[in-house]
């Protein structure tokens, strides 16, 4: 395992930016492979097909396979473009500062409140695209250094309906044991985190 | 964050997913269009199950590699090449509006503004989308009988 710079501001006290594993030598980071995936109409084409079951359960079954092809399509095309944008504008020309544009992931939220369940009921109900399908998962160990662990094209309401979540959810917690057992940091100083 | 130990972890092979993103971003419309006629193709592919790429390569002269990129959306394709898979497949990968000329009110009907010429469906995010008409297969695609003259 190893890490691989996409954007970094490096500078004699900082290393700040984002980072992707390469999980194995000589095959693609998270970045550069899930860009990959996400913009091959076949393997997007063949992963819904596959997941059908899963669609017919959750907010997707109104769609056709087509139209969500064309949602990861468009959303894969922003995805690289925000990207693109960081990466030659550095922190101070985005009007968004990294650590606003990354969430922490559901069990580091707050306290559920009325209305929080409210809204989350909202969307549950809402037949439209409730939320962007495509998401980067991460780690953020400094106030602007994050790591991306990797991603997934979200169907379930909660990552651990989905195999393919829950195998988000455990890349999570290795790459957090990989950086505590290279004293990189400490277990209370890193945070789960996603992009959408 | 130890940040003498973090750089020990810093791979020194660079990330190719720049390139990459720039060539897609740059030309939205041919990846667009590409991903259009792919995901038709696979659609077809899937739904025969006496074809596959070698086969489909086979009927218009090419490598299996070649149909291969083509799914992936990695080819900007001739015209010829699409009429040749049209041809192959049954199935009409491109369509044309149809069009009115009146030489008396000299204008052609069917023109639409520049701006509105669209290479694709949008998806709009305020949930204007186009939902399914039936609940038919949803991969289900109907072959059309082609009427092409080699």
């Amino acid at each position: 395992m190893e890490l691989v710079s996409i954007f970094v501001n490096e500078t004699p006290n900082e290393v700040e930016g984002i980072f992707a594993m390469r999980y194995e030598e000589g095959q693609p980071d998270e970045i550069e492979r899930l860009f990959d995936n996400w913009s091959d109409p076949d393997f997007v084409f063949s992963y819904f097909l596959f997941n059908e079951e899963f669609l017919k359960h959750q907010y997707f079954d109104d769609y056709t396979i087509d139209v969500l092809c064309l949602k990861v399509g468009e959303e894969v095309q922003e995805l690289q473009q925000a990207f693109l944008k960081y990466e030659s504008g550095g922190y101070s020309i985005n009007a968004e500062p990294l650590q606003s544009i990354f969430k922490p992931l559901a069990p580091e939220l707050p306290q559920f409140n009325e209305e929080i369940l409210q809204k989350a009921k909202l969307l549950v109900d809402d037949k439209n695209f409730p939320e962007p399908i495509l998401r980067l998962y991460g780690l953020r160990i400094s106030e602007k250094t994050f790591i991306i662990t990797g991603g997934a094209i979200k169907i379930t309401h909660f990552m651990e309906d989905h195999p393919d979540t829950r195998d988000e959810l455990e890349k999570l917690e290795k790459v957090k044991q990989w950086l505590m057992y290279n004293e990189v940091t400490t277990q209370e100083d890193i945070k789960n985190c996603y992009y959408e | 964050m130890n940040r003498k130990n973090f750089k020990k972890l810093i791979s020194k092979t660079p990330s190719k997913w720049k390139e990459k993103a720039q060539v897609r971003v740059s030309q939205p419309w041919l990846t667009e269009y590409s991903s259009q006629i792919a995901r038709r193709i696979v659609a077809l592919i899937k739904d025969d199950k006496d074809l596959n790429q070698t086969r489909l390569g086979k009927e218009i002269g090419v490598e299996r590699q070649y149909i291969s990129r083509v799914i992936q959306g990695k080819e900007n394709l001739s015209l010829q090449t699409i009429w040749k898979l049209s041809k192959a497949l049954g199935f009409e990968l491109i369509n044309f509006p149809e069009y009115e000329y009146s030489k008396s009110r000299n204008t052609v009907r069917s023109r639409v503004p520049k701006d509105e010429v669209k290479y694709s469906q949008q998806v709009k995010k305020t949930g204007e989308t186009e939902k399914k008409v039936s609940n038919t297969d949803t991969t289900k695609i109907v072959p059309m009988k082609l009427k092409l003259v080699s």
